[in-house]
């Protein structure tokens, strides 16, 4: 008769299935941007965040096998319990194994490299979120890379955890997958007392399921609120309603004006009487008041994302938006026919798809494509 | 059966109302700034006619920019119905008789005559050019 004995705590087991969840559909909602996947992307990476908070808390007051110091092994250690798993013959360990727990670790440093890239990316590119006054576009950017790039990676270390965990459960004749289910373990023959979830070390315990529900709801509220929209004087005001969107909204929606460089609405203001193939040109008092709109709301003057991404012109059309590779690029798998359809009417059209045009924000949360009825 | 027979007549009242009626609209005072400078313009101006009118609505010209060769272009060829620039938006359609507000506030049509002239014909229209235009209009 075999002896199991609780090693997982619950609480543990909790982070474990609430973590590769959020993991899983964070990897899903990156990957796949559809309609509305970056809200589930935001809320998904918050509730990430407050899940592995918890697990620092509980790696240094938790119970015995989830303390970050019991399975912290040296290479000596990794590579004997590699050398087992290669002769097929693993020694067998209450907690994580060696080599197991080298890639707990890389997990979660790769898990917490996400979180932070994401939200530095969010503050200096959406201008969203804790970071949004602190971090500039520039940065932003380059945290958007690195994310991107270790989105990879993190794919990469899941599927060898998993490749893992299914290798380990085979040669240990015990389904380690189910361990994080029920917490036990099967006791090794000349098992010692370290097969216990306790020990003399005090621990807290906590309502693991009730912090898990209040993560997701803190995240949910965050969602709701600190992304929703920049704060003021960190984006530009809606045009909507301005002179400016008067005179130049009548052949087409009306530009914001942090799209282009303020020496591009110069050139174009000086070229009204033939403007992309026709005479717009206006009165010259209207003209000025104009230009002066135009330019002290350039790109020049803002660093939310739309403001950084236009500003290489095409070469035979300097002065348009959609004709620079940037815009082409971003909305290349749009066809063509879809920007005919009565609801839109023209590329120029920003504000039927998205909401937020008018000022110039562009927001991923912001995209929708209309529908029409045939 | 005797229901249709009501729909007819009804429909034919309702007819009769609409072609009774006096036009839509009055001639906008437009129309005589307009007159007053064709004939400063020109002496023998003889009045507006909604025909010439009709003719440089829907002319092709060679000598305004090649993207707009004419009224239609952006007007459509019923001027009952909406147009649409080039740029996609939706144009209120242009006769008086479906768009009242047309042609009323004088600074605006001339905003519009001065800017598409020049696209479509390469030059000012004529102020009985531009009389004869919305002569036209306020027969649609
Ligand atoms: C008489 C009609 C008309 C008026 C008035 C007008 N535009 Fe345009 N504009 C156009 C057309 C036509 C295009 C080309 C659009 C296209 O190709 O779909 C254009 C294109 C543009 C573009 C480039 C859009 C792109 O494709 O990236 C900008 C920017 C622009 N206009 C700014 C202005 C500004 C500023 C004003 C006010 C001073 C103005 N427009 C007034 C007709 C007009
Ligand atoms: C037919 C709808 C439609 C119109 C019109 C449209 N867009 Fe977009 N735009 C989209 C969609 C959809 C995306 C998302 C593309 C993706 O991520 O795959 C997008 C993405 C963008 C982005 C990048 C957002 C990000 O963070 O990745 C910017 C900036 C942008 N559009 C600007 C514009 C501007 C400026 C105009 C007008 C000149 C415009 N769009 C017109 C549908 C539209
Ligand atoms: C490139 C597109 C385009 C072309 C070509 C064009 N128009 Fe227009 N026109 C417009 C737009 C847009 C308006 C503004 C409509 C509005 O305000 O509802 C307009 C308005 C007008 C108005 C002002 C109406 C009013 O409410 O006072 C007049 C007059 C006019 N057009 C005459 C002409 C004439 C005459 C031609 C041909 C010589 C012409 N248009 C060709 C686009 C065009």
């Amino acid at each position: 008769m075999t002896e199991h004995v609780t090693i997982w705590d619950r609480s543990i087991r909790l982070f474990h299935w609430g973590l590769a969840a959020s993991v899983a559909g964070c990897l899903l909602t990156g990957f796949l941007g559809f309609p509305g996947a970056f809200d589930v992307h935001l809320w998904l990476g918050t509730l990430t965040l407050g899940l592995l908070a918890f697990r620092l808390v509980w790696g240094l007051v938790g119970s015995r096998h989830g303390r970050f110091r019991s399975f912290l092994y040296g290479p000596a250690a990794i590579a004997a319990h590699l050398a087992g798993i290669r002769d097929g013959r693993p020694a067998r360990y209450p907690g994580h194994p060696p080599a197991g727990a080298a890639m707990v670790f890389v997990l979660l440093a790769a898990v917490l490299t996400m979180a932070a890239t994401g939200l530095v990316a969010l503050g200096g590119i959406e201008k969203l979120g804790p970071l949004a006054t602190r971090i500039d576009f520039d940065t932003g950017r380059a945290a958007a890379e690195i994310h991107a790039f270790l989105a990879w990676g993190l794919l990469v270390l899941v599927a060898g955890h998993v490749a893992g965990v299914l290798v380990e459960s085979r040669l240990t004749a015990e389904n380690l997958a189910r361990t994080m289910i029920d917490g036990r373990k099967r006791v090794a023959p000349d098992g010692g007392p370290e097969w216990a979830m306790d020990d003399d070390a005090p621990r807290v315990r906590l309502p693991g399921a009730a912090l898990l529900g209040g993560f997701a709801i803190a995240a949910a509220f965050a969602t709701l609120t600190l992304y929703r929209a920049p704060a003021a004087g960190l984006a530009p005001d809606s045009i909507a309603g301005t002179p400016y969107a008067e005179a130049c909204g009548e052949c087409h929606f009306a530009l914001p004006p942090s799209l282009l460089p303020a020496e591009t609405w110069r050139t174009m203001m000086a070229t009204l009487d033939d403007h992309f193939g026709e005479n717009a040109s206006l009165m010259p008092s209207t003209e000025n008041r104009i230009t002066t709109f135009l330019v002290n709301g350039a790109a020049d003057h803002w660093d939310v994302k739309a403001a950084h991404l236009f500003d290489a012109p095409a070469p035979d059309a300097p002065l348009s938006v959609t004709a620079t590779r940037r815009w082409r690029h971003l909305h290349h798998d749009i066809p063509k026919a879809r920007f005919k359809d009565p609801k839109i009417g023209a590329e120029t059209n920003c504000g039927a798809c998205h909401a937020d045009a008018s000022r110039g924000l562009f927001s991923l949360r912001d995209i929708h494509i209309p529908e029409t009825d045939r | 059966m005797i229901t249709s027979t009501r729909n007819a007549l009804l429909l034919s009242a309702l007819a009769a109302v609409c072609l009774g009626a006096a036009p839509a609209t009055a001639e906008p005072a437009t129309l005589d700034a307009y007159a007053r400078q064709a004939q400063a313009e020109d002496p023998s101006f003889g009045g507006f006619s909604a025909q010439r009118g009709e003719t440089l609505f829907r002319a092709r010209f060679a000598s305004g920019k090649a993207e707009t060769p004419a009224c239609v272009t952006c007007h459509g060829d019923d001027p009952r119905m909406a147009g649409r620039t080039r740029a996609g938006k939706a144009i209120e359609p242009m006769a008086l008789s479906v768009s009242p507000n047309r042609y009323g506030d004088i600074a605006k049509t001339e905003k519009w005559f001065r800017r598409n002239c020049d696209s479509v014909l390469g030059r000012a229209c004529t102020a009985r050019e531009k009389g004869d235009f919305i002569a036209f209009m306020t027969t649609q």
